[in-house]
């Protein structure tokens, strides 16, 4: 024996607004959506049949507002009635299509209670083009209740829904909203959707949408399209370019952006199906890469997810993703041999989805890598300007690491590339796949010490106390004094230290404070590199003035602080951070200048 | 007044550009570093528990523990201005990342499995998070025993707040059946990730690679190859992730699209060689070999291709297979007995010696359907 699930209409109307509808404003979505579907159904029994809707409001002193959505599509007999309107979830369209419909936009027949969200009573009065059919009334509560009646009278064929403003949803009510929400949600549809109230009436959709119109010229064309971007999101974008793909039937509009994009910023898309708005919020629409661009896209041939937010995500999507990111490509590339002017605006803003792209497609690789910028220590400058001047590729592999030499190696006139940014790495070991006799160096920050001019024997032998007060002094901070000379002259020591120096710092500041047990895996963890006994270094320039002072000094004490007070700095210089010895070693350092400064006044 | 406040967050804004890997892990480092110059203690630990976050993705499991160790001894300090609570859901990752490390021997591990037990009765949390991860740890030892211990008191122990999700439990059962070789409870266990049921992409990517070899051996390369398209791209970008990549090299060959799966080796065999986890490189390694394998069964004697510095055959572009399969195959078994040794089994080198056996499971599919 079959028994019915008593179901809480209020509760699943509840559980709609709150789950699967973004606002109660989705309620036109459903009435268009309602009656686009009843014009193509009858389109199928009458192909040259055109097809109008409209909204209409009624605004009585001193009663709720009313709307009245009308359509002139296929309508409904008695019996479509009971079936379709008064079982949930149920809907004429997939009877008519199979289980999973392509050809309306509507799949899951639970759309009319959207009008609950505004309204106490939904009231539908509809006639079939069936010959013979009466038209029929079906008045429905929140309450699961509902009244069906034939009604005399000559109607025309189509469908009517009434809803009375409830008193939380009366902003609904009223022309200038309805209309933005018939514009938002129906603008792109193909049938003239007339929205009226008293002596005040438009065609919401009259404009169409301009990549389907035809222009005088790509100039024009393009001009239009950036209106529209205007109108639609209040931006100026930096340009606009039509998109297609036959996967998925898809056509539209890429805009690119007018400020820069971050990589991991969710993109929203807006995405209508079959011209109805789906979303404002679809994210799988275009390849990651593609984070420049905002796009409005319609689709005839893809599959929307239940909470209608986005397309589910097939292998058509997945073709479609493909042909839309070729579209995109198209325009890069059109950029890059026709554009310089646009190309250069472009790689100002959005040359990290460039490098995103470049680093996973060898073909833009080669067509675009010298145009991307890099960081320097001779100021920002494309790959290819850095060619020209300097040849050979050398880049450090961190920022920390860029950091620590990029004074000095700028003094030197040695450019080294910062590579610590996303890609960057990738794209630059790259290059010799593309440049024929191109090499690549990867420069850690204590190599560049390496390449110093060394001390002659006279010079080190001058040095000895200050080399071994230093050693002394920077022994228990695991660094390493050297004594070179290099440029800047203004530059008294040179702090650095390599990306296992980093990690050894860290792990010796953990150790310190950890207990034996953990203190004990990181004994074991630290035996793992071939560890050397100092971390860092600390180069003194043997060109500078003050080091050749420090040289002739014979007090161990004096020296000894010079070479904290210098080792902190250039620590500072290096743009490294002072761990709590380091930081005592500065305090203390400064209030003996301190004193030293007062005891001489006094 | 408060200026590292500033540049600490605006580290972390430059940080949050970038995606996951280690230009990532050095920004944060760098606001690390700002917070103790400051000796901001509190805004320290703050930026550290960010870190531990940003090193999982990274696959730097030694700065993990590094800074987990940090965390932990600033608790044990001050508990009350440091409660455990805000660092226990991070203890799974650090303690569960130990057997990577081949010179942490085996009693230390154990030690520090008892530690997070320790840990976690003392605030009286469930222990099932422990026993899914020390499920994990046994897999990653090849320690049958301990794996089937492991999972027995997983379903015996209650799920509270700290106990992990749905998805995670099931992304992890996934490895276990396939250590198990239990094929057919590895695909269910996957199953609602490639078909999206549940969302996860994380899991997803793992679940797409974990599926090629069971459906191959069920004779669907068909459907498998949906899953190879699919879930490398969700794999390919991040280095954690080698273990996977390698899955799909395989799959390529074992499908005959060698010049796709080469492609793929020559991208991927240089992370594979740089990272600091020895464990993905030995796994990598390992799970790359049907690919000379198939190569040499196709009558290739020679193939070019950009190879890494370390490769001892990088003289010209075009390299002899034997000698290829001869470097990684050594490099791997040095690897697979140094894990072993520390675990006190066979299980790598047994993998090894085994992995020939998966030239059983060749059937041709192209990749475009």
């Amino acid at each position: 024996m079959g028994h019915k699930f008593q179901i809480h209409l209020r509760g699943i109307i509840d559980l709609l607004s709150k789950h699967l509808y973004s606002g109660p404003e989705v309620f036109v979505r459903e009435l268009l959506q309602n009656g686009v579907d009843a014009i193509r159904a009858r389109q199928k029994v009458e192909p040259e049949f055109a097809g109008s809707l409209s909204l209409e409001l009624h605004t009585p002193k001193g009663k709720p507002a009313t709307l009245v959505a009308t359509d002139d599509g296929i309508g409904l007999t008695e019996e479509e009635v009971h079936k379709f309107l008064a079982t949930i979830g149920e809907s004429s369209k997939r009877m008519a299509e199979g289980d999973r419909p392509t050809d309306f936009i509507g799949q899951f027949g639970v759309g009319i209670l959207s009008c609950f969200l505004v309204s106490d009573e939904i009231v539908v009065i509809s006639r079939s083009v069936k010959e013979g059919s009466p038209a029929v009334e079906w008045r429905a509560k929140p309450d699961g209740t509902y009244d069906v009646r034939t009604l005399t009278g000559d109607l025309s064929p189509g469908t009517q829904v009434i809803l009375t403003a409830r008193e939380d949803a009366e902003e609904f009510f009223k022309f200038e909203r309805l209309s933005e929400l018939v514009k938002h949600f129906g603008g792109m549809l193909p049938y003239p959707i007339k929205v009226s109230s008293g002596k005040r009436n438009e065609i919401a959709n009259e404009r169409g949408v301009p990549w389907r119109q035809e222009f005088s010229s790509e100039k024009e064309r393009t001009r239009s399209l950036l209106m529209f971007g205007r109108e639609a999101f209040g931006l100026d974008f930096l340009d606009a370019l039509p998109l297609r793909s036959k996967a998925g039937d898809i056509d539209g509009v890429a805009f690119i952006l007018p400020h820069e994009a971050s990589l991991t910023a969710r993109r929203a898309h807006r995405v209508y199906l079959k011209n109805m708005l789906l979303s404002e919020s679809a994210d799988n629409l275009l390849p990651d890469w593609a984070f420049f661009v905002k796009a409005v896209v319609n689709a005839n041939d893809l599959r929307p997810t239940a909470s209608r937010e986005t397309f589910y995500d097939d292998d058509k999507l997945a073709a479609a993703r493909d042909s839309l990111g070729d579209c995109l490509r198209a325009y890069l590339v059109n950029l890059a041999e026709k554009r310089p002017e646009k190309l250069e605006k472009f790689i100002d803003l959005h040359h990290r989805a460039l490098k995103a792209l470049a680093a996973e497609d060898d073909e833009f690789y080669r067509l675009f890598i010298d145009y991307l910028p890099f960081e320097t220590t001779h100021g920002r400058m494309s790959l290819g300007e850095y060619r020209r001047e300097h040849g050979n590729l050398l880049f450090t592999p961190t920022v920390d690491q860029f950091r620590q030499i990029a004074r000095v190696a700028s003094a030197q006139g040695r450019c080294v590339i910062n590579a610590g940014y996303s890609y960057d790495h990738e794209l630059l070991t790259k290059a010799p796949e593309v440049f024929d006799d191109l090499t690549v160096e990867e420069l850690d920050a204590t190599e560049i010490v390496q390449s110093f001019e060394d001390v002659s024997l006279e010079e080190q032998e001058s040095a000895h106390l200050l080399m071994t007060v230093a050693e002394s002094a920077l022994k228990s901070f695991r660094c390493e004094p050297e004594l070179k000379k290099f440029k800047p002259n203004e530059l008294p020591a040179l702090f650095s230290t390599s990306k296992d120096g980093r990690f050894f710092r860290s792990l010796e500041q953990s150790k310190e404070i950890a207990d034996p047990l953990w203190g004990g895996v990181l004994d074991q963890l630290g035996k793992r590199e071939k560890r050397a006994s100092a971390h860092s270094q600390l180069c003194f320039n043997f060109e500078n003035p003050l080091v050749r002072r420090l040289v002739s000094l014979t007090k161990k004490p004096l020296i000894r602080r010079s070479v904290e007070m210098l080792y902190v700095q250039s620590l500072l210089l290096a743009h490294q951070p002072l761990n709590a010895k380091e930081m005592g070693l500065l305090n203390d350092g400064l209030l003996a200048l301190i004193e030293f400064g007062m005891a001489n006044e006094e | 007044m408060n200026d590292h406040y500033e540049h600490v967050n605006r580290l972390m804004v430059e940080a949050s550009q970038l995606s996951d890997g280690p230009a990532k892990v050095v920004l944060v480092e760098m606001a690390v570093g700002i917070a103790d110059s400051h000796q901001d203690l509190d805004l320290a630990f703050e930026v550290r528990k960010i870190l531990l976050g940003t090193c999982l993705s990274a696959d730097n499991s030694a700065l993990m523990l590094v800074t987990f160790t940090w965390c932990l001894a600033q608790h044990d300090r001050n508990p009350e201005r440091f409660p455990l609570e805000r660092i226990l859901f991070e203890f799974r990752w650090v303690v569960s990342s130990l057997p990577t490390f081949p010179e942490i021997t085996l009693a230390k591990i154990r030690e520090m499995q008892a530690e997070m037990v320790r840990r976690y009765e003392s605030v009286g949390v469930s222990l099932r998070s422990y026993w899914l991860m020390s499920r994990k740890m046994a897999v990653d030892m090849g320690d049958a025993k301990a794996a089937n211990k492991a999972s027995r008191e997983l379903h015996n122990s209650p799920t509270d707040w700290l106990a992990d999700g749905h998805e995670t439990e099931l992304g992890f059962e996934i490895t276990f059946r396939l250590f198990r070789e239990e094929f057919d409870l590895a695909l269910k266990a996957a199953w609602p990730f490639v078909m999206r049921e549940v969302y996860s992409p994380h899991f997803e990517g793992q679940a797409c690679a974990d599926v090629l070899f069971p459906l191959l051996r069920e004779n669907r390369a068909k459907e498998a190859m949906r899953f190879h398209r699919r879930g490398y791209k969700l794999r390919s970008k991040n280095i954690r992730h080698l273990d996977s990549i390698a899955k799909h090299i395989a799959f390529l060959a074992l499908t005959d699209n060698l010049a796709r799966s080469v492609r793929l080796l020559e991208r991927h065999l240089p992370e594979a060689m740089q990272t600091s986890n020895a464990y993905n490189r030995l796994r990598f390694l390992i799970d790359v070999l049907p690919l000379l394998d198939r190569l040499t069964k196709s009558g290739k004697e020679t193939i070019k291709l950009r190879l890494p510095m370390e490769c001892p055959v990088t003289d010209s572009a075009r390299h002899s297979v034997v000698e290829l399969h001869k470097w990684i195959h050594t490099i791997a078994g040095e690897l697979a007995q140094t894990f072993d040794s520390r675990n006190g089994n066979t299980y790598y080198s047994g993998r090894l010696a085994g992995i020939g056996q998966m030239q059983r499971w060749f059937s041709p599919c192209p990749v475009a359907q």
